[in-house]
């Protein structure tokens, strides 16, 4: 029984390995250079060319369905153009292309079998075939040299589809025009999943995916690579509790600038430091604005500046931001000191009208009066009215001498004085 | 054979029959191997159900509005929890920036119900104006990811022919690689002119993984 357990379940774990590896994967359309040059950073991710104007280059793109069902898709370059704050977004294929869109002519379909038998590149194979001193050529037909002549001009757009699970290379040819200026133009290849027309029965928007495999072309040639913060801004953000912390850089030169952005934040009244990091590139002629999301503190005054670090032929250059401040006191702790506010603004209240109850008048002090029979007639003791009056001992008084005395006393001397009467 | 034994032979025994037929028994338990080529992965965008399955015809509704002789507002949700957005980045490191954008399926694009249309990238608000707000949005990272290095776009309006794509998403260098996360609560809003005729209105928007 024991045994028949064990060949059970060893069965079953082999057999589901296979789909626990392929669990693994990545699933879903996407795209990769075919042939990275370890070399050159981000290739593995990015088509990176130097290309002088007037020169071509061949390459492929690995188009890939990491899901389980087949997928159709819709493959074509684009321009790149400009997203807000800065991002790297690509034309859509509605759109005219005139950069790196035009330059790229895809190869999906097989050599015509009439010219085959030659492995070598797409150009060389178009090259030789059609220069009029290849061999081959001059073998052809007038057909079949209009039929090659179609097939090496390439496409500029192609629909396949992929089984779940599968790669394709597709190759195509990049082409950097005579006379194309010296800096970097960017681009890139679409890979547009195809779907059914949503069945919308109120008013709505249908979304579409894509994925885009960036193409960095470099014409060789001397540039200025010059990096400046735009903007540096603090405000409350969407989400309760935080601020969001605002970042522009602007990079007004011909190639793109990879850049270390550092936002130091200190709280001055709890000597609290933080640091946040933001690597990222900013793309030609563009301006980058990079959001940080910030926990606003309890109680505090922040102090918030930040420095951007990125690099000029090998010499790092540093560029440092204006420095704001933004202070924050919890909504608890601004209850807590309204209340104590109003307690003290109570208390003042009534000891103003404590105050106002012992308003004085005044009394001329007649013959042969001294403090302590002034005091007396008017219920006070004689330190109390020297001290209002400002006596200093000996204490003597002068007929006519003016003394303050206070209302209240007063009032009850007049009472006491009627009721005497 | 002790105890240990016998079950060796059993889980070679299995193996065999895991793997498939074979005439020899002791030769298919010596040379068993097991292979699996995982290819480098990709950059990727999808619209998934909340079981993470994808949505073969992804969707916006705009609540209804009623016929108003003022400029109104319609208003949707880009990425409710029955159609997230999943940006997948399976690229190995080092990492790569990556932009999420959305934009109409062409600047000249078009809100149409038969033959009425309005605008969502007009210079004036009462033609039609389509604001875009990601900071409405929650990032929920996948597996065991974080959202370190993955920030939200501003919140933006589209105009023709100089804002024809809003960023929506944007990782970073400092972001995981690989990584995935889904995108959530994107407010979407859009201006309807005055007098704008009944009907269903539909537009086409794309969101791009580059």
């Amino acid at each position: 029984m024991q045994r028949l357990f064990l060949i059970i379940s060893t069965a079953a774990v082999l057999l589901t390995l296979p789909l626990n590896l392929r669990g693994l994967e990545y699933g879903g359309l996407g795209g990769r250079p075919a042939n990275p040059n370890p070399a050159i950073p981000n290739s593995q991710n990015w088509f990176i060319y130097e290309l002088a104007a007037g020169t071509v280059k061949e390459d492929a793109v690995i188009i890939s369905n990491g899901g389980t069902e087949p997928v159709t898709a819709l493959i074509y370059p684009a321009d790149a153009t400009r997203s807000s704050d800065g991002g790297f977004a690509l034309k859509q294929q509605t759109e005219t292309m005139t950069g790196v869109g035009s330059w790229v002519r895809l190869y999906p379909n097989d050599r015509p079998t009439f010219a085959a038998g030659s492995n070598t590149s797409i150009i060389e194979w178009c090259g030789s075939s059609l220069d009029g001193n290849g061999s081959r050529a001059n073998r052809l037909t007038p057909t079949q040299k209009l039929e090659l002549i179609a097939w090496c001009r390439g496409v500029a757009n192609h629909e396949l589809t992929i089984e779940g699970g599968r790669e394709i290379s597709l190759p195509f040819i990049m082409s950097a025009p005579p006379g194309l200026s010296v800096g970097e133009h960017t681009g890139g290849i679409v890979i547009q999943k195809k779907q059914p027309t949503a069945d919308l029965t109120e008013s709505g928007i249908q979304i579409t995916t894509r994925v885009g495999v960036r193409i960095y072309q470099t014409v060789p040639g001397t540039v200025k690579k010059e990096l400046r913060i735009s903007g540096f801004n603090i405000s409350p953000a969407a989400q309760p509790g935080y601020y969001t912390v605002t970042l522009s850089l602007s990079n007004g030169s011909s190639v793109s600038l990879n850049q270390l952005s550092r936002i130091s934040i200190t709280n001055l009244w709890t000597r609290q430091h933080q640091t946040i990091e933001r690597p990222g590139q900013v793309l030609h002629d563009d301006e980058l604005v990079i959001n940080f999301p910030l926990k606003k503190p309890f109680l505090g005054r922040l102090r918030l500046q930040a420095t951007v670090t990125y690099d000029v032929d090998g010499q790092p250059q540093l560029i440092t931001s204006r420095i704001i401040h933004v202070t924050n006191v919890h909504w608890s702790l601004l209850i807590i000191l309204v209340l104590v506010l109003i307690s003290i603004g109570g208390m003042l209240i009534k000891r103003r009208r404590a105050h106002s109850n012992q308003e004085t008048t005044r009394y001329t002090v007649k013959a042969h009066e001294d403090v302590s029979a002034i005091a007396d007639r008017f219920h006070l003791s004689w330190q109390q009215l020297a001290k209002l009056n400002q006596l200093k001992p000996p204490y003597r008084l002068t007929p006519g001498q003016v003394l303050i005395i206070p209302k209240q006393k007063t009032s009850r001397t007049r009472s006491t004085s009627r009721k005497n009467h | 054979m002790n105890r240990l034994s016998r079950n060796l032979l059993v889980v070679l025994l299995s193996t065999v029959v895991a793997t498939g037929p074979s005439t020899d028994i002791a030769y298919a338990a010596n040379t068993t191997q097991l292979s699996q080529t995982i290819n480098a992965g990709t950059l990727g965008v999808d619209i998934v159900d909340s079981s993470g399955n994808s949505v073969a015809s992804p969707t916006v509704g705009f609540g209804a509005v009623t016929f108003s002789f003022d400029q109104q507002s319609g208003s949707g949700t880009l990425g409710a929890s029955s159609q997230k957005i999943r940006l997948s980045n399976g690229r190995q490191p080092p990492a790569a920036a990556w932009t999420l954008s959305v934009a109409g399926s062409a600047p000249s694009a078009l809100w149409t119900s038969g033959g009425d249309t309005f605008d969502f990238n007009n210079a004036t608000a009462a033609n039609g104006i389509m604001t875009v707000n990601p900071g409405t949005g929650t990032i929920t990272p996948t597996n065991s990811y974080t959202s370190t290095g993955v920030t939200l776009g501003s919140s933006n309006t589209f105009l023709q022919g100089t804002r024809d794509s809003l960023t929506v998403l944007q990782g970073s260098t400092s972001a995981s690689q690989p990584g995935r996360w889904d995108l959530t609560g994107v407010s979407l809003s859009n201006t309807i002119p005055a007098t704008q005729p009944p009907g269903t209105y539909t537009l086409t928007l794309v969101l791009t993984a580059s």
